[in-house]
Formats: structure tokens, sequence, C-alpha cells
């Protein structure tokens, strides 16, 4: 397993890097699949909501109400339905992009599971939706469809009656048409909904629109889709017919030709299999998970920072329980938490100034790796250097290669995160020899905690607390994010960079 | 990368995701039946015969039941499988069997079964074994057929005059 992922993950790194030439970091669209899918999610039901106005919900009116669109009032109704199709396919292509790439990046184990989890059942609502929207037109295709499914269902034992007689000339009505058109037009929908609001229930702060030049990108795309090649219909469902040749929506319907070729039980086993391959995936192993964050309320004044810097929502603020004059406390959810470290960058009592002598607490910190810990590796790492441009690299764990530094002479204190540095500590590294810090992790846009680097840009910006010092050089402090990829990048940067240090007035700082 | 470039590249991207949508929407096409192909159906649900014939209680036995349980006839539950030959122009045979659903196998079957045919006139011959004897069978239909390209043959029962229909 882990060699497929880190294949995948090298794969997926190298295509994202061109998108990023091409996009830029903000706009690349594997930083935001997650969100184009809601987005498709939003084209398909304005257009589905437009395309059942003129939709005749039973059999007799319902493929000449779908011929209507195409053909007469092709310019927009047509334009809907064409929309409505190529969406939902767009959003399968996303989804299973956005499934690969959380598993090469391995964010689908430990705390992350439930995501992952939840996302398998909603990958089936998604399917049967587009299933049941075919099934809608009722054309050679919808024939097909619906009979094939009913076969799938007569497969299951113990299920009384047998579905597919409904299908057989004579035998059909508009009750189970009706029940379709219920389940795709309400039911489905309701229980995506549900689904989805389940699945990002354990993260916070999320992106449900992609950035707006995205967003128009795709649509404007798909629109000259749609005017370039409408969808259109078979032929008109005729049960004393069998089909023929059929453009099958290879999206949603592949199962159908397994079906064919295999039977319905291999059918279910082999789709069974894998839904359930993909439930137990976060399992195989298990990730090993680090001891969670903890809440040292003698030293929180409860100001709620690392409650809005936790990107999985673990921290919430509660009324203060210790009798101290702070109205707030901040409380751990342990199965949310990912140990990534963030809430110490967060805290403003992680400031390693705070306690010259003794133990320095932070109000919330990882037990095995807390502010102290921080301080103390920090001074242990510039001890060790020697020469004039004496540079302290601050290295997030999940992202570049920081062998190619070994070279240059520098110091790499690795961390969990970006976003766990309080930007005193870059002070502090200053202050106490050296003559610049680096802090180097993630892509931009791509962080493994998904915050990390963005919090750092927004502090050293002083446009997110805790801030640097008012008296602090910036002009000392790089940042550098980028991928595995990106590694020999960072040797540059630094070198760059210490060259800049070494041209400053008054080097060196020590 | 220059703005224009990256507005071209940007462009072509948008261009390849549409037209993977484009192709996987409709192609590769997926033939169910060759042209020159039609289909039959054996599709019809039916009772078969117990495995075990009804005995008649005696007096005696009827007396000895719960008032609501006295039947006069004695049946065990369990139905025969339902065994169904096609021939088609007398040359190919198959055969199925379809076992009567349930925990103790005594619901009506559903035969269900589909087989692609070439187009043309054929002599269908249907035999269906619905009781436990191990040769012959109980009910049989035999007739000329056309069957034209596409068209779907569906072969059923006629249970008020028991007998095989095609249609």
């Amino acid at each position: 397993m882990k060699i497929i992922r880190h294949a995948g993950n090298w794969a997926v790194l190298a295509i994202e890097q061109v998108f990023n030439k091409i996009f830029g970091n903000p706009l690349n669209p594997f930083y935001h699949l997650g969100s184009l899918t809601f987005y498709f999610f939003w084209i398909v039901l304005v257009s589905g909501i437009y395309v059942f106005i003129f939709f005749e919900t039973n059999l007799a009116g319902a493929y000449a109400s779908v011929e209507y669109m195409t053909v007469q009032q092709w310019w927009l109704a047509g334009l809907m339905r064409s929309l409505h199709r190529y969406a939902s396919d767009a959003a399968i292509i996303t989804i299973f992009l956005h499934m690969f790439r959380e598993f090469c990046r391995d964010r689908y184990r430990g705390v992350r599971w439930f995501s992952w989890f939840t996302g398998v059942p909603t990958l089936w609502i998604v399917v049967m939706l587009g299933i049941s929207g075919y099934w809608l037109v009722w054309d050679m295709l919808a024939q097909y469809v619906a009979i094939t499914t009913a076969e799938l269902i007569d497969w299951i034992p113990m299920l009384p009656g047998s579905m597919v007689f409904n299908f057989l000339e004579g035998n059909i009505t508009d009750r189970f048409f009706t029940l379709m058109a219920f389940l795709h037009l309400l039911g489905l929908p309701v229980g995506l909904v549900f689904l989805l609001w389940t699945h990002v229930s354990r993260i916070s702060q999320i992106d449900f629109y992609p950035p707006r030049p995205l967003a128009w990108g795709s649509l404007v795309a798909l629109t000259i889709l749609s005017l370039l090649k409408p969808a259109i219909s078979h032929s008109p469902a005729q049960l004393n017919q069998s089909p023929t040749v059929l453009h099958l929506d290879w999206f949603y319907l592949n199962i159908y030709p397994l079906v064919d070729l295999v039977g319905p039980g291999w059918a279910w086993g082999i789709a069974s299999g894998t839904t359930l391959l993909l439930l137990i995936l976060p399992w195989l192993p298990p990730r090993g998970e680090k001891p969670r964050a903890e809440v040292n309320l003698e030293h929180c004044s409860g100001c709620g920072q690392c409650a809005q810097d936790c990107p999985y929502g673990a921290i919430t603020m509660q009324r203060r329980s210790d009798g101290r004059t702070f109205e707030f406390e901040s409380r751990m959810e342990d199965s949310l938490c990912t140990s990534c470290g963030i809430c110490t960058g967060s805290c403003a009592s992680s400031n390693p100034f705070r306690v010259s002598k003794g133990v320095l607490k932070s109000g919330i910190e990882m037990p095995w790796y807390g502010a102290e810990e921080l301080r103390t590796r920090t001074r242990e790492k510039l001890s060790a250097l020697s020469g004039a441009a004496r540079i302290i690299v601050y290295g997030c764990e999940n992202g570049l290669d920081f062998r190619v530094l070994d070279t240059l002479g520098v110091a790499i204190l690795m961390v969990p995160c970006s976003g766990m540095l309080p930007p005193s500590l870059l002070d502090f590294a200053l202050k106490k020899g050296a003559a610049g810090v680096v802090v180097a992790g993630c892509r931009e846009g791509d962080c493994f905690h998904r915050f990390g680097n963005r919090w750092v840009n927004a502090r050293l910006r002083g446009e997110r607390k805790p801030h640097l010092f008012a008296g602090t050089e910036r002009e000392r402090i790089t940042v550098f994010w980028g991928g595995k990829a990106e590694s020999h990048e960072l040797l540059e940067r630094v070198r760059s960079f210490r060259d800049e240090l070494e041209k400053r007035e008054g080097f060196p700082h020590a | 990368m220059p703005d224009f470039m990256r507005w071209i590249f940007q462009g072509i991207c948008y261009a390849l995701f549409c037209l993977t949508i484009l192709v996987y929407s409709t192609h590769p096409a997926y033939t169910y039946l060759s042209p020159g192909q039609g289909e039959m159906k054996l599709a019809f649900k039916h009772a078969s015969q117990r495995k075990e014939a009804c005995t008649k209680r005696t007096q005696e036995q009827l007396l000895a039941l719960p008032p609501n349980m006295r039947r006069t006839q004695e049946c065990s539950r369990e139905r025969a499988d339902v065994l169904v030959e096609i021939t088609l122009d007398d040359q190919h045979t198959i055969q199925q069997s379809f076992k009567p659903p349930g925990l103790h196998r005594d619901g009506t079957v559903f035969i269900y079964s589909k087989l692609p045919l070439p187009a043309g006139e054929h002599q269908l011959t249907i035999k269906m074994r619905d009781s436990v004897r191990s040769e012959g069978f109980d009910f049989s239909k035999s007739a000329p057929v056309t069957i034209h390209p596409g068209q779907l043959l569906v072969v059923g029962f006629d249970d008020i005059h028991k007998e095989l229909t095609f249609h």
C-alpha cells in the first residue's frame, strides 16, 4: 500500500507542479477538487430545476417532454439538459481525482478516516442519482438501464417478487416511473445533502465554492461543450424491442455492461467488494497516531485563536472551569485532533521569551513536542552552527526533502507542520544568534494539514494573530513552500537568502 | 511563463477536461445486441407442483388438531424445481433450472432468462417440467417464429389455459 501511495503521490505532485505553472497555486484545480465538486452539484441543481419545469413525470409524456427541450427549446432547456448531464459527469471526474489525491497524500487514515469513510456511500448516492436520471428520459437507454437494474435487484436473495416483470410489455405502469422520479428529484438529493454534510463535518472552514476564476472557467467550458455537442436521447423506449447499440455514459453506467458480461451475482460481488475495500482502506494498515494536543489551563487565556486556527475543528471554547477571571477556556476533542501542532503556533503563551528560566508551557500543545521542545531544540540547533551565515530552517515533515540542504551547513529543525511555529519563536531564533530564519513546508494551497502555510503567511504579514514583534527584522525571515519535486529550488532559495544576508549592513548578526 | 501563454494553456486544460467528459459520456458505444440479432426472454412466474402429493387426513387426525388448523388435506410445503428446455431449429438445446424461492422452497418460481437469437425464421420449441418426474416434460410448445433484428420475443405462461405462450 505504501509503495502504491508513494508512486501515486509522485505522479500527482508532478502533475500539480505543471498546473501550478499554468494556473498559479491559488487557482490550481487540484487544490480545489472538493469545492469544484460542490460547484458542479450546484450547476446540476440549477439546471435540473429548469429542466423539471418542462419535464413530464409520466411514461407517456416523459420522452416527448425531453425531446421538446432538446429540439424545440434547444437554446435554453436543451442547454440546461446538456449542462445537467455534463456537470454530473464533471463531478464524477473531480470526485475520483479527489479520492485518488487524498489517498496518495495519505490523508485518509488516522483521525481523517471519517471523511474518507463517509465519502464512499456519498459516491454510491451520486451514482444512483445519475442512474435514476438516465432512467427518466425513458428512451432505449433508459429501458436498458431500468431492466438491468431490475435484474440486479432481483438477484438479491429474500426479496419478494420480481422487479424485472414490471418491464414486460403490458405490465409497466406509471407508478414505478413516478417512484423513480421521486427518488431522482427528492429522495436521493436529500440523502446526498445529508451525506455531504456528514462528509465535511469533521473539518473546519470548508471551501464550498471554488475560486471565482475556476468557477467561471468551468461554467464557460461546460456551456461551450453543451452548445457544441448537446445531450441527446436514444429512440423512445419500446418494450417489445431490445436495445442494440447504446451510447452509454461510462461515468455512471459502467456497471451495466459488467452485469451483461458476468451476470448480476458477480457484478454485485465486484461492486460490494470494491466498496468494502474502499471502506476499510483507512485501516490497511492503520496510521500510527501521535499523542493529541492538550490544554494547559493555567497558561490558557481563552483568547480562542487556537479554535479559529484548528483545521479540523478539534478545539472549541467553553466557559471557564478553573475560576480564573478569563471568560473562556479551550477544550480539546481528542477524536478530531491530528497532532499537527497548529494550535501551539496560534497560542500567545507559546512565546519562548515568556519564561526565561524553567520549563516553558503553552496554553495548548502536544505532550511530545511542545513550546519548550521547540525552544530547546532551537537553542541546540543554533549552538551547533558555525560560520557567519547562521541560518536555521524550520521544515515541515510533509513536504520537501531537506537533505538537499546538507551541503550548506544550515541548521534544520523539523516540525509536524509549519503552522506549529509561533512567530515569536522566529524572533527568538534571530535574537539567539541566527542570521536568518527559513520556514519551509508544503506547496502553497496544498498544506498537508490544510492551513499550516496559510497561517504562517498571514501571521508574518501581520494579518493573523499571533504577530511578529514590532522590532523584528522581517527581511531576515523568509518562507519557501514546495513539494518534494521543488527541493532543489529550496536549496537555491536558501543559498540566495544566505547571500542576501551577507550583503546586509552589520552582517554577521550573531 | 508569460501571461498569454498561461491563458492558452489554461484553455487547453479546460478543453481536455471537456474532451474527457465528451468522450466518456457517450463513447465507446456499447453493443448489447449485434445488428443481426433479436432477443428471447423467458419471463413468467409459475407455481410448480409440490414435491410430495397431498394426503387426506382421517377424522381422528383432524380432531387431534386445534379447530383453526383442521384442513382436510396435509401437504408438504416444498415445491419442485422448474426445468425449461429451449430448442431452436431442432438443433441447439439449452436447459435451465429454476428453484422455488423461500426458506422452505415453497414460493412461486420467477422464471427469467435472456437469450440472443439470430434474426430470421426459426422453429422454437420450449418444454417445461414443473414436477418431480425425472423424465419428460409437463408442458411444451413448438411454433415457427420470425425474429426481426432488435425484436424481443417473450416466452410466457398462461395460467388460465395452462400453456406456454410466445408473444
